[in-house]
């Protein structure tokens, strides 16, 4: 009897201990990163996507040799399209799985959610969240410590969109339709109206809906009325068929504008292939780029489907925090997530497929950084130009 | 580049809130039929609804089924699942006289399980139907009309008509109607109550069927697509809980002045309003528009 008390007295002890040292980065061998996406859920199709460029990325490192020889292994959490889940998960990969550093998701609630989580956590987190409000603090307007974005932000994409209508396509007259309860639809919606009312537009109606919407004929016909020459609609995947197809049914002829989310949902099979004829939309990436082919190549052949924006700028975007590990190994024989941190601040050039990457340390977000302007054309999206964020 | 007349934008949006109000107007006579008889909030519709708009998108998809042969199949598929839903979760409460709050609890459960039962299978993204429809709309001076709403008008009308004389002339219709005066004492009467509530939850579950490959075909097709079932809800608050006539009134009332808030005041206020008019039916006409009213009821 007092054995068996001794043996689960002992027992008791080491389970704790065990799953402490378990989720020590790894022990001495590993290097432990977090990955918070959807990989399921109406978004799935965008968390799939950087997953997937992560762990090929992964593979190829540890191939190398990893990092100052240790192994790269990430720690996937699925957040379920649900913001608390996303909370849930970091504080999981912090507290029990002990990560280093944190793969973000590239939805915009999500990145507002953890940012001051992680200003008490203290773990990097590099990610595709592009409203500003992820990355900038609005009580001080300083930049998050721990909050890095490794894609055009929702501003800066939206003033590409509207600088691209005004000074090339010439359009004057707009209108904009968005969803007034998403984070990504708002952030990308008042930042094209602040630049076009500056430029010599004007915006001469604007409407919206909200998610549990799902007929948007009565905001498209107040459109309609009041003669737009272009029709913003920045929305999420679920929405984009919906919106161009009522669009169309409609009869309404004015240029549709949209996101970086309109790749492949503008083409989806219930949307009639004319009603997303002519629209313009920026990507990350220009999909008829040489050096893209052999990352889709492989892509494809590795997961069975084809790689999306998500893919390569998830790709850059665990390459740019790579190279900060690597730097912060190089240059302190160790690594904690302050020195990634810390690194991330000094990313330069870092020769991604989005383009040469570039961390300000003002803003924790890129700068410079090109944008595709794409036209769906014949039922395929056919690329433009190449084009930036405009000086003024 | 278009524009439109005062006249033709006031013309167009009520087209739109016809149309709206169709879209409403067949989830809300289904979810009444139950109401009528048993005298619950049958939130359930709304998993059934689910599941059958899926179940048209498979045979869509994979069978290539054309349009028509699409809705039977998500209309079958409506009637079964219902009727099983009837048997498994509301029969045992109906035998064992269970109160009508236990209805409406199971019924809210039932919706959140089918729900769940499509994520399972399906995950939780969203897809859409393969274009069953080539031409998707037509214009009338100035005013634009989208085939499948028109679909859904007829689809709509033709339930409503078929509902109405089957329950006017067949054995089952009049039996439902005695049964949705007073189960107890139809029962009394010889009646074979466990067939008619079946038969009730089968034909509802049609009608949810129908619906849900409608919807399917007019939005995206995700999970919670079956939560439109409040907007059935609310349609047969106004018109009247119970009353089929009513639900219908109720639904094509709520599409109007849906699109009406809209112009008017935006989307974001639109909801607030809503529920605020359907809290004030509750308090001052809880008969709604067909002046039904029930004692009980959950």
């Amino acid at each position: 009897m007092r054995k068996s008390l001794a043996l689960f007295l002992v027992v008791a002890m080491l389970v704790p201990v065990m799953a402490l040292t378990a989720g020590c980065s790894g022990g001495s061998k590993e290097i432990l990163i977090g990955n918070i996406q959807d990989l399921t859920g109406p978004n799935k199709a965008f968390g799939v996507a950087m997953t997937n460029a992560a762990q090929m990325y992964i593979e190829k490192l540890n191939a190398a040799g990893g990092i100052g020889g240790k192994q790269l292994r990430m720690i996937s959490y699925d957040t379920k399209s649900d913001v608390n889940e996303a909370i849930n998960a970091y504080n999981r990969l912090i507290d029990q799985d002990k990560v280093l550093a944190v793969l973000g998701p590239p939805i915009a609630n999500m990145g507002i959610a953890l940012a001051p989580i992680s200003v008490t956590k203290k773990v990097p987190i590099i990610g595709l969240f592009m409203d500003e409000k992820a990355t900038t603090d609005a009580k001080t307007g300083q930049p998050f410590t721990y909050m890095f974005l490794a894609q055009n932000s929702a501003g800066t994409q939206a003033r590409i969109m509207a600088s691209y209508a005004i000074n090339e396509l010439k359009l004057k007259k707009f209108a904009v339709l968005y969803n007034q309860q998403n984070a990504y639809s708002v952030s990308l919606a008042e930042p094209f109206i602040a630049y076009v009312t500056a430029h010599g537009g004007t915006v001469v109606d604007k409407e919206t809906f909200l998610t549990a919407d799902k007929d948007y004929k009565t905001q498209l016909t107040k459109i309609k009325k009041a003669q737009p020459e272009a029709i913003y609609m920045p929305t999420y995947p679920q929405e984009i068929p919906l919106s161009l197809q009522q669009a169309y049914e409609l009869g309404i002829k004015a240029t549709i504008l949209g996101d970086n989310s309109y790749i492949p949902f503008a083409t989806a099979s219930n949307t009639d292939p004319k009603a997303a004829e002519g629209v313009y939309f920026p990507y990350g990436v220009d999909p008829a780029d040489a050096k893209l082919q052999q990352f889709a190549t492989d892509y494809k052949a590795k997961w069975g489907i084809a790689a999306i924006a998500q893919s390569y700028s998830g790709w850059d975007a665990f390459g740019a925090l790579a190279d900060a590990i690597k730097r912060a190994y190089a240059a302190n024989k160790k690594v904690t997530p302050d020195m990634v941190a810390a690194e991330m601040n000094k990313t330069k050039d870092y020769a991604g497929y989005q383009g040469a990457l570039t961390i300000s340390p003002d803003t924790h977000r890129p700068v410079g950084l090109p944008m595709v302007i794409l036209q769906i054309k014949g039922g395929k999206p056919t690329t433009l130009t190449q084009y930036k964020e405009p000086t003024q | 580049m278009e524009g439109t007349s005062t006249f033709s934008f006031v013309v167009q949006q009520m087209v739109n809130g016809i149309s709206l109000g169709a879209v409403y107007a067949l989830i809300a006579v289904g979810f009444a039929l139950v109401f009528n008889v048993l005298k619950f909030s049958n939130f359930s519709h709304g998993g059934v609804i689910g599941i059958s708009a899926y179940v048209g998108f498979l045979g869509a998809l994979h069978l290539h089924l054309p349009l028509l042969p699409t809705l039977l199949l998500g209309t079958l598929a409506g009637g079964v699942v219902a009727s099983v839903v009837e048997f498994l979760a509301f029969r045992s409460i109906r035998k064992k006289r269970g109160q009508l709050v236990y209805f409406f609890v199971t019924s809210v459960t039932m919706l959140m399980l089918l729900e769940q039962v499509l994520v399972i299978f399906f995950g939780a993204s969203f897809f859409t139907y393969p274009q069953l429809i080539r031409t998707t709309s037509f214009t009338v001076g100035g005013v634009s009309i989208s085939i499948l709403y028109i679909l859904m008008m007829v689809c709509a009308a033709v339930a409503f008509a078929v509902l109405a004389w089957a329950l006017r002339y067949t054995k089952v219709g009049i039996a439902i109607r005695a049964a949705s005066n007073d189960l107890t004492t139809t029962n009394l009467m010889g009646v074979n109550v466990d067939f008619i509530v079946l038969a009730t939850f089968f034909v509802s579950g049609l009608l949810a069927g129908l619906s849900g490959v409608l919807l399917g075909m007019a939005y995206t097709l995700y999970p919670q697509i079956g939560q439109l079932v409040v907007k059935g809800f609310i349609a047969s608050v106004l018109g009247g809980l119970g009353s089929l006539t009513g639900a219908a009134m109720g639904a094509l009332a709520l599409g109007i002045v849906e699109v009406f808030l809209i112009t008017v005041m935006g989307a974001g206020l639109s909801p607030a309003v809503i529920f605020v008019l359907m809290v004030v039916f509750l308090l001052v006409r809880p008969q709604g528009f067909a002046g039904v009213s029930f004692k009980e009821k959950a």
